[in-house]
């Protein structure tokens, strides 16, 4: 059988994250380039489109020290898949960097470099941040206002575009001005693909009018199918044809033969992602204040958190959480659930419907479903575990997909074309108008 | 006599924009027996991933970007810096410069500074490299299942730099290099007393002497040499069968470099190296030099380079040994961590 709607993969190497098994003794370097080709010839074997890096621009922090209880310290992205760019040939390349911290030019000229040196096959993941915090590193420092950080991206994204269209370039903007004429040729593909991830509403016009693919939060199939219906409807409005946006969520596949040796594999990482300390800390971030004298076994803690606070530090997700009414409700959901401290943690910090858990068989099932709704254009899968976790998803999965007719046989060639998006050039136009664009630009 | 002092590098920029080749040629200097290969920005891919893709591929050859210190981001550069030395395995130097243009600043938004504000503006971005690399200890991760801590935050260290015109808190994202600390190779005008002051770990490590003359250049590569390591660099245009060096120069025309050029024959320029090496040698303590080759035509003066000058030079006693890393090639002392020192 075969279908018109196929999935794709692409690998997400976080570097830095919770989800990474680090305690495992199969757990290999976070650093070395061995860890980082391993994984990309395995993806590439496997016939995924696109290798991801992210990009945190400081080390994160916990409680005003250093967060010290999940992987980091990963290689700048670029130079990483410049050195990818050698050892692999087909597969897409994508580099997460941020438009608050960067330079138009420079960041145009060296993506230009990555797509022309990997032949056609780099991307962007475009990420904004606003804080101080993370300006501390910087030469312009937490210039940037929170409400602004959606038009100030547009406004780089839509610089780093018309340098790449080859035009000189005479950039006025709030914070600074760029006067400067690209000097990299186009690849085959035309420019990097653009990849975006922001799930707000201001997030979801803006990768709507600028961006070929949503790295989305949106896993389930019915939140999924959502997702697409929204996505399609303001591309809609900005005159960009249905399903021209193609929607990657990011997921976690815990697969093995049989669906109770995947049960069992789903327990032991989760054992191992969330341990004791781990959950804790989880908990800290709305607390607010060190448990060192709480039982990661026992219930959550009575006491209330000590200030409404919401940190910045550990990632965007936990800004603006009401600290004591989430403390309220989840005390009542885990004495609902039975669950202690460390159990609830585990259910929380990975939600289900962001795994795929089951034989191999099932999975592929599952995933047919997507396929065949379009709900999905594929999945960006985080591995649980560096540099073997995406051995079972490639050698039992994959051609399981296959199979089924809904995963590609072979590469068709530039990132673009495995994406299967086409060059709209109506559209590539039009992004440079800032007439289309609602917000404030200059 | 010369005490295998002389270290060798092969401009990679006349393979262009063609990664194939530039990786090619970078092969054929490693099998030559080159120390390193360098790679400028010059309306070219990104140098920094060229050095990258090149390192991919090469096995003890050091990679050595050429990199602005002015108009870039420290808190960038000392990262991609960093992983190319993670990706080589700790062949990564840096080749600073300081490119003081308004098209360069305003690229980025910035105006030129003034010419007095160059020495210090470097020496913050040195100093800025230099404690990210050493924020985290080379030990810092412990993965310590009993303590569930993968990090040990007391290996890891805030810079703090509070420069002229920037800041950066950090640490760095990227652990230690391999080499602890890369060797920075930096211009002689930015050694001045709130410079680059001639120290190593603290400011460059080599200095980096550029001169239209010959003669002036291995005079001033001479007294320089007796407080630390120098780099010369020089345009070279060889004779072929089919033109003489000097024609090739002439035909080339105006050079837009400040660099000295060599014309001649594969043997003058062995013995004028031979000369540098004997006079810049220092028994004493084991310094090394580099030597800074930008072939005229890769293909052309390259070729003369790799199947002329360098076996010659092999069988004499002027190169120095290829070291697993670049900074033990450069005879550089072990970096030592200076927040290791201070706790």
């Amino acid at each position: 059988m075969s279908s018109q709607h196929q999935l794709r993969f692409g690998v997400f190497f976080q570097g830095v994250n919770s989800s990474t098994v680090w305690r495992s003794e199969a757990s290999g370097s976070q650093t070395d380039f061995a860890s980082f080709r391993q994984i990309a010839q395995t993806a590439e074997r496997g016939l995924f489109s696109a290798f991801f890096l992210g990009e945190g621009l400081r080390l994160r922090e916990h409680l005003g020290g250093i967060h010290d209880l999940d992987v980091a310290g990963r290689p700048d992205a670029q130079t990483m898949l410049a050195a990818l760019a050698a050892v692999t040939s087909k597969i897409g390349l994508v580099a997460t960097q941020n438009t608050t911290y960067n330079d138009p030019a420079d960041l145009a000229r060296r993506l230009s470099s990555l797509d022309l040196i990997s032949e056609g096959r780099a991307a962007w993941n475009i990420v904004t941040t606003h804080n101080a915090w993370t300006g501390a590193n910087f030469r312009r420092g937490g210039y940037l206002e929170h409400h602004e950080r959606y038009s100030h991206a547009e406004d780089f994204v839509r610089t780093v575009r018309q340098i790449w269209d080859g035009a000189p370039v005479h950039h006025r903007g709030n914070h600074y001005n760029v006067d400067y004429t690209g000097t990299v040729p186009a690849s085959a593909q035309h420019r990097p693909v653009l990849f975006q991830a922001g799930d707000s509403a201001e997030g979801r016009d803006f990768a709507a009018r600028q961006t070929d693919v949503i790295f989305s939060a949106h896993v389930g199939l019915e939140d999924a199918l959502e997702f697409r219906k929204d996505i399609n409807a303001r591309a809609a409005k900005v005159g960009r044809a249905q399903n021209s946006v193609k929607i990657m969520p990011g997921a976690e596949f815990i697969v093995a033969e049989t669906p109770a040796a995947a049960e069992e594999k789903y327990r032991w990482v989760r054992e191992h992602q969330i341990g004791p300390q781990q959950a804790l800390a989880y908990l800290e971030q709305f607390w607010g204040t060190r448990l060192e004298n709480v039982d990661p076994y026992g219930p959550l803690p009575e006491f209330d958190p000590v200030v409404e606070q919401s940190s910045v530090t550990r990632g965007s997700g936990f800004q603006g959480a009401k600290s004591l009414e989430l403390a309220a409700a989840w005390r009542a959901e885990a004495s609902q659930k039975g669950q202690n401290i460390i159990e609830f943690v585990r259910s929380r910090s990975h939600r289900a419907d962001h795994t795929f858990t089951g034989s191999y068989d099932q999975i592929a099932d599952r995933l047919a479903q997507y396929a065949e709704l379009g709900a999905v254009d594929g999945f960006n899968i985080t591995p649980w575990l560096i540099p073997t976790g995406l051995d079972d998803i490639v050698n039992h999965l994959v051609p399981r997909l296959q199979e089924r007719g809904i995963y590609p046989e072979s590469y068709a060639g530039t990132l673009r074309e495995n994406l299967g998006l086409s060059i709209d050039e109506n559209h590539e136009q039009r992004a440079l108008k800032p007439a289309l664009v609602e917000q404030e630009v200059s | 006599m010369s005490e295998r002092s002389v270290l060798l590098a092969l401009n990679l920029d006349g393979a262009g924009n063609d990664h194939q080749t530039t990786a090619y040629q970078a092969l054929r200097a490693e099998s030559a027996g080159f120390h390193a290969v360098s790679f400028s920005s010059d309306g070219l891919l990104d140098a920094v991933q060229r050095a990258s893709y090149a390192a991919a591929q090469t096995h003890h050859i050091g990679v050595l970007p050429v990199i602005d210190a002015l108009f870039t981001e420290p808190f960038h550069t000392a990262t991609q810096l960093a992983s190319l030395d993670i990706i080589s395995q700790g062949r990564a130097g840096w080749i600073l410069e300081t490119r003081n243009d308004s098209v360069q600043a305003q690229a980025v938004g910035r105006t030129v500074l003034g010419e007095e504000q160059l020495s210090n503006e470097a020496a913050d971005v040195v100093t800025t490299h230099r404690r990210l690399w050493d924020s985290w200890e080379d030990d810092a991760v412990i993965r310590d299942v009993a303590t569930g801590r993968y990090l040990d935050a007391n290996q890891l260290h805030y810079v703090d730099v509070e420069g002229n015109n920037f800041s950066v808190k950090g640490p760095a994202i990227t652990p230690r290099p391999p080499q602890g600390q890369l060797p920075i190779i930096a211009p002689a005008q930015l050694f001045s007393e709130s410079g680059l002051q001639h120290c190593r770990l603290n400011g460059a490590d080599v200095v980096k002497i550029n001169t239209a003359s010959l003669q002036t250049l291995l005079a001033q590569a001479t007294a320089s040499s007796t407080s630390g390591a120098v780099a010369i660099e020089l345009d070279v245009y060889l004779d072929t069968a089919g033109q003489s060096g000097a024609q090739h120069a002439a035909e080339v025309g105006i050079q837009s470099s400040d660099r000295a050029i060599f014309a001649g024959s594969a043997e003058a320029l062995i013995n004028f190296l031979k000369d540098f090496a004997e006079a810049t040698a220092n028994p004493a303590d084991q310094r090394r030099h580099l030597v800074h080759l930008y072939p005229g035509d890769l293909g052309i003066d390259g070729a003369v380079l790799i199947d002329e000058v360098l076996p010659q030079l092999k069988s004499s006693n002027v190169l120095a040994p290829i070291s697993a890393t670049l900074r033990e090639s450069f005879a550089l002392p072990v970096a030592q961590n200076r927040f290791q020192e201070a706790s």
